[in-house]
């Protein structure tokens, strides 16, 4: 076992409440309480029971994530059977474990592995031995200095209790917005620049192939392993089984704060209902910073699941759930974010590199009551020259959360077209923007 | 037969919009824009191919999907067969 360690010691433990809804019993979150930090080995045995891959086969795992019907929590939903299938038929597999959590307000993949390391580990264990990987890859962006030492303290525990465990591996990249899309981490294993697309996609001779899955589908695995595919079946929705981790962020009570829910819940009851925001809100952005906005009252009501949100054509994305405040303006903070979204491309393709920035800039324009018909007019052929040009989904997603502000703000982009900036733009940012990335890909 | 761009290779050259301009469009930025249909003779795919052998960057490929599996690849899974 290697142990790849950065970042500061002696930074705040700052973990909000969790609030676990449905069936209390089994979940990735169920256990000691948030304020208690990470759940010791002991105790996480005694609640679970040890379940070792050597005590079942690696077929009896493949064949229950297949039943289960558990799909990636990564963001794009895949079939996670048919990845892992994929990946055991390789010579030498090995198992990455993405936590790499780009999306800035994000929080669940820090807090599932700091608050439930064991369960995440457990879950990397069967993972890699039902495809045959001897190692297993921890992926995280530099900095995240929590979720190091929630790591070395676990891995530390399992030495100690001899647990028979593949070869743990954490691995650091660079904290960018793109760095964490599953080729781009599998560059950066190759000793590549951790960008999308190419390299990974065109394959290296001697690579070996990489299983990428997101730390929360890991966690799933160790628990369908336990207690089998109809357990996953009876939580979430038929077309997405499971629990699933969501943050809070913008005008709530507790930004930052996640909650798993373990059925189709309503946004409005995930969110505490009125007591949890702040203000009945403006509008929601749903998905992460490359998400999606919804009206106010519609996204109040909408169903929280994979499929829920399909049917509104809203991706679920990281699980965020966003309040835009009714003092806020909507394309003000578009404009931020598309701005945070244009100076997170990797360059690599022109569209996104040029388009991105033009679009944010016009965006801008719009926002401050500079713009004109013929300026939305010469947004949308832009937008038209970025979208599904990319090696990656990053331009077409900030594509599709400016469509998105244009239909859900539409009376302010007229009213800022006759009446230039609206009061609201003076208002304090609701999404918070990380400062401007370093020019690091390694 | 589709002409395809690995818009991460490209870096913009245009050789592609001379060579083939009856199948290669140029953007604002001077990117090709390529039609996400099959290409429609064999002057297009004769053109095509002289597209992509002159292209700097290699990165012009044309693939020849075999039916049902168009657009339902999972995204970055290589392609089944393809000429570069």
């Amino acid at each position: 076992m290697t142990l790849a360690v950065g970042g500061r010691p002696g930074a705040p433990v700052g973990l909000p409440a969790v609030h676990v809804t449905g069936d209390p019993g089994a979940h990735l979150l169920a256990g000691p309480p948030a304020p208690e930090g990470a759940e010791p080995l002991s105790a996480h045995l005694r609640r679970l029971g040890a379940l070792s891959p050597s005590d079942v086969s690696p077929e009896s795992v493949l064949h229950a994530i297949a039943e289960s019907g558990l799909q990636g929590r990564g963001g794009a939903g895949f079939p996670v059977a048919r990845k892992m299938a994929a990946a055991a038929a390789a010579l030498a597999p090995v198992l990455v474990v993405n936590a790499s959590e780009s999306e800035p307000a994000s929080r669940k993949d820090r807090e599932l592995l700091c608050l439930r390391p064991h369960l995440v580990l457990d879950g990397a264990a069967l993972g890699a031995a039902a495809i045959g990987a001897r190692q297993v890859v921890v992926q995280l962006h530099r900095g995240a200095d929590l979720q190091v030492r929630a790591l070395e303290g676990a891995l530390g525990e399992r030495l100690r209790a001899r647990l028979r465990d593949p070869s743990f591996r954490v691995a650091l990249g660079p904290h960018r917005y793109v760095a964490g899309e599953s080729t781009a981490v599998r560059s950066f294993l190759t000793g590549g620049p951790a960008m999308p697309g190419g390299a990974a996609r065109r394959g290296r001779g001697a690579a070996p192939t990489m299983l990428v899955q997101n730390v929360e589908t890991i966690a799933l695995i160790a628990l369908v392993a336990r207690f089998g595919p109809e357990w996953l079946r009876s939580l979430g929705t038929p077309a997405a089984p499971g629990p699933s981790l969501v943050t809070l962020a913008g005008a709530v009570r507790q930004p930052g704060r996640v909650v798993e829910i373990g059925g189709p819940e309503e946004v409005g009851t995930v969110l505490g209902g009125w007591g949890g925001v702040e203000d009945p809100p403006q509008a929601l952005l749903l998905g992460g910073y490359a998400g999606a906005w919804i009206g106010g009252a519609s996204g109040w009501r909408l169903e929280l699941s994979r499929d829920g949100m399909g049917r509104a054509e809203v991706p679920f994305g990281c699980g965020l759930v966003g309040v835009l405040p009714w003092d806020a303006c909507g394309l003000k903070e578009t404009a931020r974010l598309l701005g945070y979204l244009a100076a997170e491309s990797s360059g690599q393709c022109g569209p996104c590199a040029f388009g991105l920035p033009r679009l944010a800039g016009q965006m801008a324009q719009l926002a401050a009551g500079r713009a004109g018909s013929r300026d939305v007019a010469a947004m949308a052929r832009t937008a038209a020259d970025v979208v599904g040009r990319g090696a990656c989904h990053h331009p077409d997603e900030a594509v599709g959360l400016l469509d998105r502000a244009l239909s859900v703000f539409a009376d302010d982009v007229r009213r800022h077209r006759r009446q230039g900036p609206c009061p609201r733009a003076r208002r304090a940012p609701v999404f918070p923007i990380p400062p401007a990335p370093s020019s690091e890909w390694r | 037969m589709r002409l395809r761009v690995d818009m991460d290779r490209c870096e913009g050259h245009g050789m592609c919009a001379v060579l083939a301009a009856r199948v290669v469009d140029l953007d604002q930025w001077g990117f090709p824009l390529v039609p996400a249909a099959d290409l429609r003779s064999s002057g297009e795919l004769a053109a095509a191919r002289r597209a992509l052998a002159a292209c700097p960057r290699r990165a012009l490929r044309i693939e020849d999907l075999p039916e049902g599996e168009r657009g339902g690849a999972e995204p970055g899974a290589a392609p089944r067969r393809s000429i570069r």
